[in-house]
């Protein structure tokens, strides 16, 4: 199976969000932040802003981790989604996912992740670019070649997200 | 409250602070149909609230925090916010609008809007979270500067999704044109609405939360959106805003000799080239371009620079800061204007009537006006950012008498200074115009003019004539048909037929919570696209029409506050300087905007608009047809119609 994910260049990512509100308005049916499978962490000192979605990763521990079998592996695109009905909400995914791409939705009492909406994200569709220059967000087909560009991209942007996760340690 | 409506999360705060009371309300859904939302239900509240010929520093003038209607949504660039109260430098209408993305976690955090009346006894803060409104102790965060405040919240409540809206010294200390901060770079800044903020005690309004913002029909909302998304996304003003900012356009502008430097008694700067949008970029200043809520474009900056080893850094500078701080004072070394933007955000100065009373000043010392002990060992030269930077310092802290002195605008202090030092006040009715060339741009003119919060560019930003993108050719052929003549900037023919448009578009715009640069500048979306994305929100169907009468509906109020209060055709005018003293260089050497013209195109405008030409006031036929009888019937009882 040919692996689909999100690419992201975060260098180009404004933090505007609204890949988030998408995502939470087409899966929740409203916007509700803990409903969106996207979630952005900016620094505004440093006008870095972080994407973090799931990377559709080869490990999968949040299908492992799962005490109630209730994230299990898309047909089609092999993403692992989570089976609302099944989910209890223990939040066990959550520190599983290196990729910090599981949250929890408190009003639904479930974790929420990215099922790559049927292979054409909506994140993806938001995120335009201007004119002739790309947005943050694409949608690729991973051949064998180019995972290893792609696992290089994946880990600049946790490297990223380490540096402005400790610069907001506040919170 | 009504349930059906959607975009809206359906609740008002309204905070007294005299009283200590907190109380939600639901919000008039008739209301929303009427004024759309944002700076239409401001505009409805503050003529609601205020009595007629309330002193702005009264405690019953209202400081109205409110979300566009689509602000928490994906459509595009939706997150903008307008703050409204009777304005301290006019003491007129006052509309201040920003971006960032408080509007929509106000939303999140339970509503639509914030109605703050009264004063405290001491400094507070209004903390909302999750729906729970409190008031807190402030006195810690009393004299902290706007990044200060905004962490030592978020310290506090402990919340990365925290936005915070506060002042800073500025509105501490009432200097008449301090902002509202909307984030560490994100300013309500024009008008005094941070003064108001200030003398109601009011420090800061922290908001989060996790609440769920409804639309109505949303799989056709995010298709309309999505599709208006793409529009904006593809037109070329958008790109050229990405990649310099609002001051990329500052080359082209300075080259026609359009750039009013040192107080506009010239137009060329001679700095241009490296004091400007463009070398943001080249120079390597450009950190990185941010986005308001749901922002297609992000024109906004963040840059970075050192001066004497130390970091600077800023939100912007955006086109205006480079007029204000940048070629007013003829600054030569564009690092000072980058620390000036920053330090004007950090102190809740507006940058704009901070910029233009220092060029005053340094005009004044220049023609004789200050003995050497009025300028407190200022030596107020032209190019000289360290005594900027200084001075807005002093401003912000009313520091010395200089800093007192500026600190009340250049209407009040030539007022103090007396001479001819009015006729280089470069504002009207108080306010400090907006650094562009009014001589020539007559839309600008014409738009400055009949500006409900005095002379500036954001209630229409009529750049169409110039604009030669598909979009805005196609515009400009349906407004004024296909004769060239019209394309001039200096023509004064169907000024008032380009300002009504742009003007009720930004209403509407303004009231949705978008950004301007979305429908005018980068002249993409239309009345329609409005209308189907309103439409599919809230569940109020309304046409393309029927927006921009609600657009024409907000104009109309807020022209009927201001004559209310006695205001009339004499105040629709611009600053001495540019009715009378002609540009000196380039090709439209010798050309202002007279009296005469200017009235001529007022007779147009008021002709358009329905209202008395003789009193530019608006009449029973005008208000009728936008249905604002009750606003006719309270003019009527007091002799104004």
């Amino acid at each position: 199976m040919t692996r689909q994910v999100i690419d992201i260049d975060y260098t180009r990512c404004t933090g505007c969000r609204a890949c988030v509100l998408t995502c939470a308005l087409a899966h929740a049916g409203v916007v509700r932040l803990s409903a969106s499978a996207i979630h952005i962490l900016s620094s505004p000192d440093e006008g870095i802003n972080v994407p973090l979605v799931c990377t559709n990763c080869k490990e999968r521990p949040c299908i492992d981790v799962c005490p109630e079998n209730a994230i299990r592996p898309h047909e089609k695109l092999g993403i692992p989604v989570i089976d609302a009905e099944s989910c209890v909400g223990c939040q066990a995914c959550i520190p599983a996912c290196p990729y910090h791409a599981i949250s929890f939705d408190p009003i639904a009492a479930k974790a929420v992740k990215c099922d790559l909406c049927d292979g054409d994200p909506l994140c993806v569709q938001v995120c335009t670019g201007v004119n002739d220059m790309p947005g943050a967000l694409h949608i690729l087909t991973l051949g064998d070649e180019e995972e290893g560009k792609f696992d290089h991209r994946v880990q600049e942007r946790m490297n990223a997200y380490q540096v402005v996760r400790e610069e907001s340690e506040y919170s | 409250m009504n349930g059906k409506l959607g975009g809206c999360v359906g609740q008002l705060l309204w905070v007294d602070l005299t009283k200590q009371k907190l109380r939600a309300a639901p919000i008039d859904s008739r209301a929303v149909r009427m004024f759309l939302g944002g700076r239409g239900m401001g505009a409805h509240f503050l003529w609601n609230i205020v009595p007629r010929g309330l002193d702005p520093f009264d405690e019953r003038n209202p400081l109205i925090f409110m979300s566009g209607t689509l602000s928490a949504t994906p459509a595009p660039a939706s997150g903008r916010t307008t703050v409204t109260c009777k304005g301290p430098l006019t003491g007129m209408y006052l509309k201040s609008n920003s971006g960032g993305h408080f509007g929509p976690t106000l939303k999140f955090a339970g509503y639509d809007g914030i109605i703050v009346t009264g004063r405290a006894e001491g400094p507070v803060y209004l903390k909302i979270q999750d729906g729970q409104a409190e008031l807190c102790d402030a006195r810690a965060l009393w004299g902290k500067t706007v990044s200060e405040t905004i962490y030592s919240l978020s310290r506090t409540l402990g919340s990365r999704d925290l936005q915070v809206a506060c002042i800073g010294p500025a509105g501490e200390n009432r200097v008449l044109y301090a902002t509202v901060m909307l984030s560490a770079h994100n300013a309500a800044a024009r008008g005094g609405v941070g003064t108001i903020m200030g003398d109601k005690r009011l420090k800061a309004i922290a908001v989060g939360g996790n609440g769920s913002v409804s639309l109505v029909h949303q799989r056709a909302f995010l298709d309309s959106a999505l599709k208006a998304r793409q529009v904006v996304a593809k037109d070329p003003i958008s790109r050229s805003l990405y990649i310099f900012g609002t001051a990329g356009g500052i080359g082209p502008t300075n080259e026609a000799h359009k750039w009013p430097t040192r107080n506009f008694t010239e137009d060329h700067h001679k700095h241009a080239d490296t004091v400007g949008g463009e070398h943001l970029k080249r120079g390597g200043y450009l950190q990185g371009r941010i986005g308001c809520s749901s922002c297609t474009t992000s024109c906004h900056r963040y840059s970075v620079t050192e001066i004497d080893g130390k970091r600077v850094a800023c939100g912007g500078p955006e086109f205006e800061t480079f007029g204000a701080l940048g070629a007013g004072l003829d600054i030569s070394d564009i690092r000072y204007v980058i620390k000036g933007s920053g330090l004007c955000n950090e102190l809740g100065l507006d940058v704009i009537s901070a910029g233009g009373s220092i060029q005053w000043a340094i005009e004044t010392r220049e023609r004789g006006g200050f003995s050497p002990s009025d300028r407190d060992g200022f030596t107020l030269n032209w190019d000289n950012g360290p005594e900027m930077l200084a001075l807005l310092d002093r401003i912000a802290h009313r520091e010395g008498q200089l800093g007192d002195l500026l600190a009340d605008g250049t209407k009040r202090a030539a007022e103090r200074v007396g001479g001819d030092s009015w006729k280089w006040a470069v504002q009207a009715n108080g306010l400090e115009q907006s650094r562009v060339e009014t001589r020539v741009s007559k839309a600008y003119a014409l738009a400055f003019a009949v500006n409900p919060r005095g002379p500036d560019h954001l209630t229409a930003e009529p750049m169409l004539p110039e604009f030669t993108t598909p979009a805005a050719k196609e515009l400009m052929e349906a407004l004024c048909g296909p004769d060239e003549k019209y394309r001039r900037d200096d023509s004064t023919e169907k000024r008032d037929v380009i300002v009504r448009y742009h003007e009720d578009i930004y209403a509407a715009l303004d009231a949705l919570g978008m950004c301007a640069f979305t429908a005018t500048c980068a002249y993409t979306l239309r009345a329609h696209h409005l209308a189907e994305l309103f439409s599919h929100a809230t569940g109020i169907n309304l046409n393309a029409d029927q927006i921009m009468e609600a657009g024409a509906r907000i104009i109309e109020l807020e022209r009927a506050f201001n004559v209310r209060d006695g205001r009339n055709r004499n105040n629709d005018t611009l600053p001495w300087r540019i009715l009378n003293k002609p540009v000196k260089t380039g090709p439209y050497k010798g050309l202002r905007t007279s009296k005469k013209e200017l009235d001529q195109m007022l007779d147009g405008y008021y002709t358009l608009r329905g209202w008395n030409k003789e009193t530019g006031q608006p009449t029973r036929q005008s208000l009728a047809a936008l249905h604002l009888d009750d606003i006719a019937e309270a003019l009527e009882k007091i002799g104004l119609l």
